[in-house]
């Protein structure tokens, strides 16, 4: 079975780590990289985000198919981490420690 | 609805037979305020001086809250679509009053709500968060109870000694819905809820949101004072500081850090106010992933979205000056719920009191249910963002709670736009320590 479309298969590498179910896992995987561990993930993914979630769409959302799941979960990864790498310049804000001890939960959006 | 002010003129109270008073500014721009009078003056009853710390920090006035604010007031605990068919039901927990509440939708739709105590000995009868039963049994000895709150049946009836099974029904609560929207009492309610929530359902009347079908939770339990809590949520004068590198240029410009608001309504103890986007924002060409983020969905936190008000056919209440830069309308239900109504989506805060310096936080966001999944990387995106922004207040609060139990400052001093902190002092002290004849919200 493909971890990742075939297209996207050069992607693989960054599944164990970000492709991740949970908004939750997701926040403390960003938390608890370094800056150019996120940067390393933001430069691979980024440039072909557009093209990614545009290939995603042509399914539907609540009937993806497991490897176009883990797709998206990547591209959900990147949501998180872009705020630390094209606004903040770090993982987490210095003034803002908490957001992981959060109870975070956005598992009905789809 | 309320006349606007003449051009230019200087808004004056206006209370209205519902204690609504309003104040607004009159807006000319689209980028900043062009206005920025004082609003304040419009709320004589509120004064402009310093306030006291007392209530954040003294335990005597904690204990006065409980008992007449949060054991008296009706309480938001859920909305209506979380029972949608006859036997769901949800247990939530009201704190300050050492209560947990059965929220059930009978089998004749109604929604009911009960304390959680078996009626033979005390034990909590329900231990689940949620779910859907027939009826509630306890686990102890097995009494059980019809989603009415009788009781349907008791294990060895025969050894009991002159049972009054109706006296045995569970506790029930005062329960009623708008727009939606769950509230309990705790106590005999001096009124309605639809005439406790008096202006401010007026203002609300017409938003959708029941088109918020997904919500996205956030809770944390905060090391503050439920009111330092709230007060987080009343005023964007701090946008331009503490949310600086959240937030940078959204919703204040390099001109305007003041925090000043399109206009605000105080409704008896609730309130609403208008708050302006500065509709120059863009992120910076190199920031890829929000451009995405802003291209397949639009929501409050990927970019501002002034200057599209669509949303005020539906619900005229909104941004009531029909401000071009309007963004955003952040509404105060007291003594517990905020709401933050956007065009799209809606969010809701509710803050649960612990302890004088403890507060239990609940936030929910309400996204229409994203059909596709560019759709759904972009309200992943905002909520993310939410999430950073609303780390920087928790820090906030937790500061803030712990240095005034210092006692090192006895008063702290609010300008125009922090209305929202002394019209909350001002609601407070006239539950906890009622003066004779003073109104709730004017005088
Ligand atoms: S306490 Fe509930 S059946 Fe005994
Ligand atoms: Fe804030």
């Amino acid at each position: 079975m493909p971890y990742l479309p075939e297209k996207y298969a050069d992607l693989e590498q960054f599944c164990a780590e970000w492709a991740l179910e949970t908004s939750q896992e997701r926040h403390l995987k960003r938390a608890s990289s370094s800056m150019s561990e996120l940067q390393a993930f933001y430069d691979a993914i980024t440039p072909r985000a557009a093209e990614i979630l545009t290939y995603l769409d042509t399914f539907p959302l609540d009937a993806l198919p497991a490897a176009e799941r883990r797709l998206l979960n990547l591209c959900l990864s990147l949501a998180d981490v872009s705020l630390s790498v094209e606004k903040y310049r770090v993982p987490l804000l210095p003034d803002a420690p908490y957001s992981t001890k959060f109870r975070a939960d956005t598992s009905a959006l789809g | 609805m309320l006349k606007r002010p003449e051009k230019r003129g200087l808004p004056g109270p206006r209370v209205r037979a519902d204690n609504t008073c309003r104040a607004e500014h009159a807006t000319t721009g689209t980028q900043t305020m062009a206005d920025t009078r004082p609003l304040t003056q419009a709320f004589p009853f509120l004064g402009t001086g310093p306030v006291s710390t007392e209530p954040y920090t003294s335990p005597e006035f904690f204990e006065l809250e409980k008992e007449r604010i949060f054991r008296r007031e009706w309480l938001n605990l859920a909305r209506d679509e979380e029972l949608p068919n006859p036997g769901d039901f949800v247990v939530r927990e009201i704190e300050p009053c050492n209560a947990s509440i059965i929220l059930v939708r009978g089998e004749d739709r109604v929604v009911r709500a009960f304390h959680n105590i078996c009626s033979h000995r005390g034990n909590k009868l329900v231990f689940a968060e949620k779910g859907t039963n027939s009826s509630f049994m306890c686990r102890y000895h097995g009494w059980t109870y019809g989603l009415d709150g009788a009781l349907k049946l008791v294990t060895a009836q025969d050894k009991f000694f002159n049972l009054d099974r109706a006296d045995c029904a569970l506790p029930a609560v005062h329960c009623e819905t708008w727009s939606g929207f769950i509230f309990v009492n705790l106590s005999q309610p001096r009124q309605s809820l639809r005439e406790f929530l008096g202006g401010w359902a007026d203002f609300a009347t017409g938003y959708p949101f029941e088109r918020g079908t997904a919500p996205a939770y956030m809770s944390y339990e905060l090391k503050a004072n439920w009111k330092i809590a709230v007060d987080a949520f009343q005023e964007t004068y701090h946008l331009g500081y503490l949310h600086r590198k959240t937030m940078r240029n959204m919703y204040f410009t390099p001109q305007d850090h003041s925090g000043s608001f399109l206009s605000i309504d105080l409704y008896g103890p609730h309130r609403r106010y208008s708050v302006w986007a500065n509709g120059d924002y863009k992120p910076p060409e190199s920031a890829t992933v929000e451009h995405l983020a802003r291209r397949f969905g639009r929501n409050i936190n990927a970019g501002a979205t002034a200057g599209e008000t669509p949303i005020t056919d539906l619900c005229p209440g909104l941004n009531p000056t029909r401000a071009k830069n309007w963004c955003w309308e952040n509404a105060f239900v007291f003594p517990n719920l905020v709401v933050t109504f956007t065009p799209e989506i809606w969010i809701l805060s509710r803050f649960w009191p612990l302890a004088q310096d403890r507060t239990r936080w609940e936030n929910i966001t309400f996204y229409p249910k994203p059909k596709t999944a560019s759709e759904r990387f972009s309200r992943e995106y905002g909520f993310c963002h939410l999430r950073d922004v609303a780390a920087e207040d928790v820090d906030t609060m937790e500061g803030t709670t712990k240095a005034l139990l210092s006692g090192a400052r006895k008063t702290m001093h609010l300008q125009d736009s922090e209305i929202g902190v002394r019209h909350l002092l001002h609601t407070v002290e006239n539950y906890v320590r009622p003066k004779p004849g003073r109104a709730v919200a004017a005088e």
